[in-house]
């Protein structure tokens, strides 16, 4: 052990010199056998932290530092990057027996109660996106570990992925057929066919649900998202593992059959501040979770709140980053 | 009356094949750097053709991610021109750790969160590289030749699969004897 402490002193010396280095404080958190990736950045001293669920399963959060609504967060607030298990850049041999809900709550607890451990934080607020919608929703149900939370933010969120995909579907339907009645066969003839045999996801069917919704532009409305890091610090010094990455991204989704979860009955117990964020145009998650989770949650009305961004699909933090980062600032003031 | 001539002496066919010391750059090509020493030895030798067995040890460091240590053996074939110009095929298989190149916190006994020390984590390491290289004056044996390979290393298990690294080796080789 010592031996290696030794060789990472020698890289770490050497690259120094070259004087590439990456900001934030960097560390893992081990659970079982999966090792995640903490990466903590900007105003620290703020005492206020924004943990960041990413989306996927599978996907990863550290392609979000350096990104324009990022960074003006990181200017006001500390904000907590972290890969879940048999996602993105996280390391280990994670079986895919323990992808449940229960394991990553319990990994997102650990990775909390680190972060209590090492900065002692004034406040701390969940901010899901996608996956990461479905996963605070899941971790806040308990109300011991909502207690640690100050407020929850959630983002196209897939707090029922049951109902987002009856949406997805319809929205997807209605789509193919204005293509079809413009002559536009491929692929939309065979997407129809598709869609009229599947009315519900699964492990068999999510990863062509999901690229007909990328062709049908349901992910991204401008498409110009923008990252800030400079080139030497992505080639030389970014934490991430690129085609470790990749692998996650395809392989989770098909190992872990999340596609049952409905949480809109149980979010009545979900009482802290709460915002709401959603992409007009989103394509997997439509808009119309949105009310209904601003609806289900039992938060009361003057504390809770919900944002449409009309020129957003799936991920408003890139398709308008500077409302973004005001409307949740604005959020986060009110009540840390 | 003329005597026959003696035979024109043929030239000792130049051997590279010698055993040989390996020193080299060894990184996931240039963004997480490291490297390699190791040797090979000849199994078999026709013209410029050869076989050979080798092994090495090395480390490469990605920041932020992980360092890793391997041992490992392969097999390879290499064709030498007569100007000097070499291509080889390699496989072999390897031990690879990998440790997490940042502090680590893990739950103690009671649940709590503590920080400890990774031990690290182990994975076979199959790999195959394909290279070129120049043997400098070939011509009379001499013993240096640089190289640069392409190389294919799999971790295995990353997340009950085998995960691929590509990686680059630039480096030396000095053949004993000559």
């Amino acid at each position: 052990m010592r031996s290696h402490r030794i060789l990472i002193l020698a890289f770490s010396l050497l690259s120094a010199c070259g004087g590439i280095s990456a900001e934030g404080d960097y560390y893992f958190v081990r659970s079982g056998e999966a090792d995640l990736p903490v990466w903590v950045r900007g105003n620290v001293e703020s005492g206020t932290f924004l943990v960041f669920l990413h989306g996927g399963p599978g996907y990863s959060a550290m392609g979000n530092p350096g990104a324009l609504a990022f960074n003006e967060l990181e200017k006001r607030y500390a904000v907590v990057y972290w890969d879940q298990r048999a996602s993105g850049s996280s390391q280990g041999n994670v079986d895919p027996s323990t992808l449940t809900m229960e394991q990553f709550v319990e990994d997102t607890d650990r990775v909390l109660e680190t972060l209590a451990l090492r900065y002692s934080p004034r406040a701390v607020f969940l901010v899901g996106h996608s996956w990461g919608g479905a996963l605070g929703t899941a971790y806040l149900l308990d109300p011991a570990r909502q207690a640690k939370v100050r407020g929850w933010v959630e983002i196209d969120g897939s707090h029922d992925v049951v109902e987002g995909y009856r949406l997805s579907r319809e929205r997807m339907l209605e789509y193919i057929d204005a293509r079809l009645a413009e002559g536009v066969e491929e692929p939309w003839r065979k997407a129809r066919d598709f869609y009229e045999a599947t009315d519900r996801l699964s492990t068999d069917n999510i990863l062509t649900h999901t690229s007909y919704v990328g062709m049908a532009g349901g992910y991204s409305y401008r498409n110009e998202v923008a990252n800030e890091r400079s080139p030497d610090e992505l080639i030389f010094a970014s934490p991430s593992n690129t085609l470790a990455w990749g692998h996650n991204e395809v392989a989770t989704p098909m190992q872990f059959d999340f596609y049952g979860l409905s949480f809109t009955r149980d979010m009545e117990r979900l009482t802290l501040p709460s915002l709401v964020m959603w992409g007009r145009h989103d394509g997997i998650l439509p808009v119309g979770l949105a009310q209904q989770a601003y609806e289900a949650l039992g938060t009361p009305g003057d504390l809770k709140r919900l944002v449409i961004f009309e020129e957003s699909a799936h991920s408003p933090q890139d398709d308008e980053p500077t409302r973004f980062a005001t409307e949740l600032s604005s959020f986060i003031d009110q009540h840390r | 009356m003329g005597s026959t001539p003696s035979p024109e002496p043929v030239p000792a066919e130049p051997k590279t094949s010698r055993p040989a010391l390996t020193f080299a750059y060894f990184g996931e090509f240039a963004s997480h750097p490291g490297l390699l020493i190791g040797g090979e030895l000849p199994l078999a030798e026709s013209g410029g053709h050869r076989l050979f067995a080798g092994a090495n040890v090395g480390t490469y460091w990605h920041q932020r991610h992980s360092v890793g240590a391997f041992a490992g053996a392969e097999l390879g074939y290499r064709h030498t021109f007569n100007f000097g110009l070499r291509a080889e095929l390699l496989a072999g298989a390897g031990y690879l750790r990998t440790f997490l190149a940042a502090p680590v916190y893990a739950p103690d006994a009671n649940g709590t969160m503590t920080e400890v020390q990774d031990g690290g984590r182990s994975a076979l390491m199959p790999s195959t590289a394909f290279g070129l290289g120049w043997h400098f004056d070939r011509a009379r044996n001499g013993p240096l030749a640089a190289f640069a390979r392409v190389q294919l290393f799999w971790q295995y298990p990353y997340n009950n699969a085998a995960l691929i690294h590509p990686a680059l080796q630039v480096g030396l080789n000095w053949h004993f004897g000559g």
